[in-house]
């Protein structure tokens, strides 16, 4: 019998389906041929798969390196296939009752490394993920238990795209799954577009059950705009970046006094890299949420080190370049709306006087919508411009509603739902569209929320959120007034574009989605924190079955409900509560003294 | 008593300053076994410190930053803990000492169980106490703090053992240690004498100004074969940088050797073993080179009382500004710093001289005060005034309280010299005695009306609220009548601590407890009384108010 049929015979009893599978599967796509160390080694495309020299001892550094980590009680998803030499590492490097689940993005690849190498003696206690990418994520989820995902890069990148699906369904999956709590600290901006987006976080949050913190710094707007009587450039930047430094500290303060799961800081809040700093030495995990375009705010650059998790709206260059700049994890993840606000609503007479159109756009003035919007003038429409920052701007002044001020967002709703034709302009500082306009605005998600119809600009990341059924998409700026015209002309083709849309956002895109796919992701990154608290690993019936080693905790623990959350503050609160005539135990005299380290807060200023 | 474990968790200084408890506890008991629970930060230091059988260390600054975030579940930092705590429990300690005078370390004393446990613990409910008479001293004197002179080093020895020989503080450096130090100075220079400078402290409120420093190193360096050893941790090098670019400009001429965040704490205390003198502010490395027997010259500024903290045992000197305001409260946030100008460097580089055999006592200005560090008759570490003055009445008092707190905990006699003359506010604690001594007494009358209202059977519930309420309220009268009185206040204090120190388990047993301290507080006013009276010339008005005590 030779290697291969040795293999199938092993996976036959794990497995049957896949074997049968796997023997009328060709191979070749790894090429095979012997390192220096006689061992087999793969090479794809020039690109080595394990190391020339030793694969053997390559593997083992790997394994150490993330066995480490690894603790009891995980399910431990290795994505990364290859001759899997670092699967074997690892199962010797990990404790016997550990369950290994091997993904197997392309069956190909697995028939080349059972031609070449065994599964003898730890092959028989791999659990093989195979399938689809949501098929494979729901096996991965089922196993119920605390998941961490090991990377073997090498190989990961034969399949990037699938890997990459799969990861995205096991999250979702895993999202749904969730029973935890996470008290979650949102730490806003001064001002700008991210703080309206802060608001709708915290209320995704909360309705996900999470208890929220919400640290709105808009609060100190005005003084911090005061400063702009300050006229010399170098004073007024030196006191502004004080004050924001001020600002940092007093976000500091706020999670020494309730100590969050994580910090979320929205795009442009005012953490500098000392207060990051501070917090990543206390141990507390911190997240950014960057709506800006990478290519136009750079900022991040310099603040990429200070937190634990970044997502950010765009994908692709976006990614890669975070990746390359030292994130540790960095996710894709687009705005959204909120239903409760971005929604149907009636306007009345006076209402409809004001705000009622035929054509609107509703934005700040950038160059380029000062030189494309005239086009929309002199036509037989109504057409209004509605926003700040539009001085000077020309033609338009004459449609520029309530002399260009600010526009909150219950107004805006309403102009949504006033308006016939939504003109949806992303903003570019040069002319015409911006050439690699990939993100998609908050106006997009906003707009369709609220069932109101729009004519965008073409935006790369566009088509994996709404298709063209739900919207009309242009290429070009001169596509703008053959679109209005025929879209004023088609009623009951915008009625129904508008209804798609606005059922694509209550299926996928409410902030809601976005902060259970944040969550999710932070959960796998961090599997024994995140993940382990939103799996419900920290409510009583979970600690309950982690205390056979300590059994004198179990009657304390007991006197919780089941699926409550239970930490150390809380079995000292109950320990306290039983007043001057207890008797305290020894392991409650423990508890109470844990619970003392836990009040301090002096070290964290 | 075959096993004794110290709780030492918080500061490098305390450690060191226990030292000599060590000796003291072995005195005592000799071949005690004497183990020392200590947090990781600090564990190089517990390996200098000769006497220790077993230093347990544990990571209580992890333990703090991971339960505050909710890093691990509850399960399992407790087995943690207790599989960490469990070779502990296996010892029969004889007598546990806490010298980390926190809440934590009082459950971790509980947690340990022991029939001799001294300072902070906890009663059976988790309320907090404080054992034996030193311990609670220490937590009480801060209130009448210009009073005190005990040092620390006296009441962790007293405290966690007993009056006995005097025992300078000693570390143990290895051969190896002292090897690498000779060279490292060696690499900067072969000055007659090295002199060990820190410039900085861990509070910006005992730190002397910078400047200040280099212009002292200035001075010292004048006409004089002398290098100096700057140490610090790199969070200092700031201030370092500021005291040497002034002692540049000021004509510096000796030999410089920065190790300044070069060091481990073990490297310090090598160098500092080396030097034939170190200056100072009021940090740990002052307590080294005390260990070291390196005379020090400490710089006594901001909230430091250096008769608390100072360095311990003869050869030592401390320099204090005279300043009204000076030493300030802990929670003091003073805009100017006044004090660190009144030490004028050139009188202090004077002071160097003299200590490093060069010169006599040079006399200094009368911004200043100097006192030299020696041991006192009854085998503590004293402070002698070398120059300056003090405000008479705290003098007065200090003496005072000093021997009068000494008999009252050791029970026998003090060999210090008594104050002879009568106190300076004669008048006022005559005066203020005919208020008090009858309140003393109603206080008593009280504590018995709400023993015998615990005893009846059913209690009534009511009334003994109500007596209470009284009861507490007298105190604060009292309390507030004596607030500032040097003759009063303190025993106030003291009686104030007993009453939030009530062991008993149930309501009778809490106030016999009551009952005692009030007893014991009324017989100490009345021997204070005597004893500030002693010597007045009008028995007959004495006798009449001592009456007033009933």
């Amino acid at each position: 019998m030779n290697v291969f049929q040795e293999n199938i015979s092993i996976l036959r009893s794990q497995d049957p389906a896949l074997a049968s599978h796997l023997l009328n599967t060709p191979g070749g796509l790894l090429s095979i041929y012997p390192a220096k160390s006689g061992l087999p080694t793969a090479v794809v495309n020039n690109r080595s798969i394990h190391s020339a020299y030793d694969p053997l001892r390559e593997a083992e550094q790997w394994a150490a390196h993330h066995a480490k980590d690894c603790q009891a009680g995980e399910v431990l998803v290795v994505l990364g296939l290859g001759l899997w030499y670092h699967l074997e590492a690892l199962f010797a490097n990990v404790s016997q009752d550990s369950l290994i689940m091997v993904v197997v993005p392309n069956l190909q690849e697995l028939v080349d490394g059972l031609a070449v190498r065994g599964l003898k003696g730890w092959g028989e206690r791999v659990k093989w993920v195979w399938g689809d990418p949501e098929s494979m994520a729901g096996q991965v989820a089922q196993q119920g238990q605390r998941v961490r995902l090991l990377t073997y890069e090498p190989a990961l990148s034969l399949h990037a795209d699938v890997y990459d699906a799969f990861r995205l369904q096991l999250r979702q999956q895993l999202a749904h799954r969730a029973n935890g709590t996470l008290h979650v600290m949102v730490v806003g901006p001064i001002y700008g577009g991210s703080l309206p987006i802060g608001g709708y976080v915290v209320r995704a949050l909360e309705s996900l059950g999470h208890r929220v913190s919400w640290v709105d710094h808009s609060l100190h707007e005005r003084g911090y705009q005061q400063l702009n009587t300050i006229r010399d450039d170098r004073l007024r930047m030196t006191v502004q970046q004080r004050f924001s430094d001020t600002l940092g500290v007093i976000s500091l303060a706020h999670v020494a006094e309730d100590p969050p799961d994580v910090v979320l800081a929205m795009s442009q809040a005012p953490l500098s890299m000392a207060v990051l700093e501070q917090m990543r030495r206390k141990k507390v995990l911190t997240a950014m949420w960057f709506v800006e375009n990478f290519r136009h705010l750079t900022y991040w650059q310099q603040m990429i080190g200070g937190y634990d998790f970044w997502f950010v709206m765009q994908q692709a260059a976006c990614l890669d370049a975070f990746k390359q700049a030292g994130a540790s994890h960095v996710s894709y993840l687009p705005l959204a709306a909120d239903p409760s606000i971005h929604q149907r609503v009636n306007l009345t007479e006076h209402e409809e006087d004001e705000l009622k159109a035929d054509v609107s756009f509703l934005g700040a003035g950038y160059r380029n919508r000062r030189e494309i919007l005239p086009a929309l003038l002199g036509h037989e429409w109504t057409f209004k411009l509605w926003g700040n920052e539009w001085d000077n701007c020309g033609t338009l002044a004459k449609v520029l509603q309530r002399n260009g001020a600010r526009i909150d967002t219950p107004t805006s709703v309403k102009i949504f739902n006033g308006t016939t034709v939504n003109i949806n302009l992303h903003s570019y500082t040069k002319s015409g569209f911006d050439p690699d306009g990939d993100s998609v605005n908050p106006r997009t998600f906003e707009l369709a929320s609220c069932g109101a119809f729009q004519v965008i600009d073409h935006r790369t990341l566009l088509p994996d959120l709404f298709d063209d059924t739900m919207m009309k998409v242009v290429r070009t700026p001169e596509e703008f007034v053959p679109a209005i015209n025929t879209s004023l002309r088609e009623p009951e083709q915008r009625r129904a574009m508008a209804e798609a849309s606005k059922q694509q956002v209550m299926t996928s895109h409410t902030y809601v989605h976005r902060m259970e796919t944040l969550l999710s992701a932070m959960g796998l990154a961090s599997p024994d924190r995140i993940g382990a608290i939103l799996q419900g690993e920290r409510q009583a019936e979970s600690l309950l079955a982690r205390s056979r080693e300590s059994p004198e905790l179990i009657p304390l623990l007991n006197t919780f409900p089941k699926k409550s959350r239970v930490e150390l503050v809380d079995m000292a609160r109950a320990i306290r509560l039983k007043g001057p005539e207890a008797q305290l135990k020894r392991e409650e005299l423990l508890i109470l003294m844990m619970d003392e380290y836990r009040q301090e807060k002096r070290d964290f200023l | 008593m075959n096993n004794v474990l110290i709780i030492n968790i918080t500061r490098m200084g305390d450690l060191i300053q226990m030292i000599p408890l060590l000796a003291r506890l072995q005195d005592e008991s000799p071949g005690v076994g004497i183990d020392l629970i200590v947090d990781r930060e600090f564990g190089h230091m517990a390996a200098m410190i000769p006497g220790i059988r077993q230093v347990f260390i544990f990571d209580f600054q992890a333990l703090m930053d991971e339960s505050r975030v909710c890093a691990r579940d509850v399960v399992s930092l407790y087995q943690d803990l207790s599989h960490w705590a469990k070779p502990l429990l296996q010892v029969s300690y004889d007598r546990v000492i806490n010298l980390t005078f926190n809440r934590r370390s009082a459950f971790l004393v509980k947690y340990l169980g022991c029939a001799d446990e001294r300072g902070m613990t906890t009663a059976h409910d988790g309320s907090f106490l404080v054992k034996n008479p030193w311990m609670k001293y220490f937590l009480d004197f801060h209130v009448y703090r210009h009073l005190n002179r005990f040092n620390i080093v006296d009441l962790f020895a007293l405290g966690g053992s007993g009056p006995g020989r005097f025992h300078p503080i000693e570390l143990f450096v290895t051969p190896e240690l002292a090897d690498w130090a000779r060279t490292f100075l060696r690499n900067a220079g072969a000055p007659r004498y090295w002199v060990g400078v820190q410039v900085g402290a861990s509070d910006p409120m005992k730190a002397w100004r910078p400047e200040y420093f280099g212009q002292l190193m200035a001075h010292l360096s004048q006409g004089r074969n002398v290098g100096f050893v700057l140490i610090g941790t790199p969070k200092e090098e700031p201030s370092v940088e500021e005291a040497l670019q002034v002692y540049r400009q000021a004509g510096g001429q000796g030999v410089l050797c920065e190790a300044v965040g070069k060091t481990s704490v073990p490297e310090v205390v090598a160098l500092l073993q080396q030097c034939q003198l170190m200056v100072t502010n009021d940090t740990g490395p002052m307590h080294m080179a005390v260990g070291v027997k390196t005379p020090v010259v400490n710089i006594s500024v901001g909230h430091v009382d250096f008769r608390e903290t100072g360095p311990f045992g003869p050869g030592n000197w401390v320099v204090q500004p005279d300043i009204a305001c000076g030493p300030c409260g802990f929670d003091k946030v003073c805009p100017h710093h006044a004090c660190k100008d009144h030490l004028l460097p050139q009188e202090i580089a004077g002071l160097c001289w003299h200590v490093l055999g060069e010169g006599a006592l040079p006399t200094f200005s009368s911004t200043i005060r100097v006192f030299e560090g020696g041991i006192d008759e009854d085998h503590l570490g004293t402070f002698v005034l070398r120059s300056g003055q003090e405000p008479s009445v705290t003098a007065w008092y200090g003496t005072f309280w000093r021997r009068a707190w000494y008999e009252m905990f050791t029970g026998g006699f003090s060999h210090t010299l008594p104050s002879s003359s009568l106190p300076p506010d004669y008048e006022e604690v005559i005066a203020l005695w005919a208020l008090f001594a009858p309140q003393v007494s109603a206080l008593c009358q009280q504590v018995k009306l709400v023993r015998s209202l615990s005893r009846r059977q059913p209690v009534p519930v009511l009334d003994l609220k109500e007596a209470q309420h009284r009861l507490k309220e007298h105190t604060l009268v009292m309390k507030e009548l004596v607030r500032a009185s040097f003759a009063y206040g303190p025993l106030t204090v003291a009686f104030i601590r007993e009453t939030f120190n009530l062991e008993g388990q149930t309501l009778q047993a809490m106030t016999e407890e009551y009952v005692m301290a009030a007893k014991t507080f009324q017989d100490r006013v009345t021997l204070i009384f005597d004893q500030l009276t002693r010597d007045s010339p009008e028995p007959k008005r004495r006798d009449l108010y001592a009456s007033a005590i009933g």
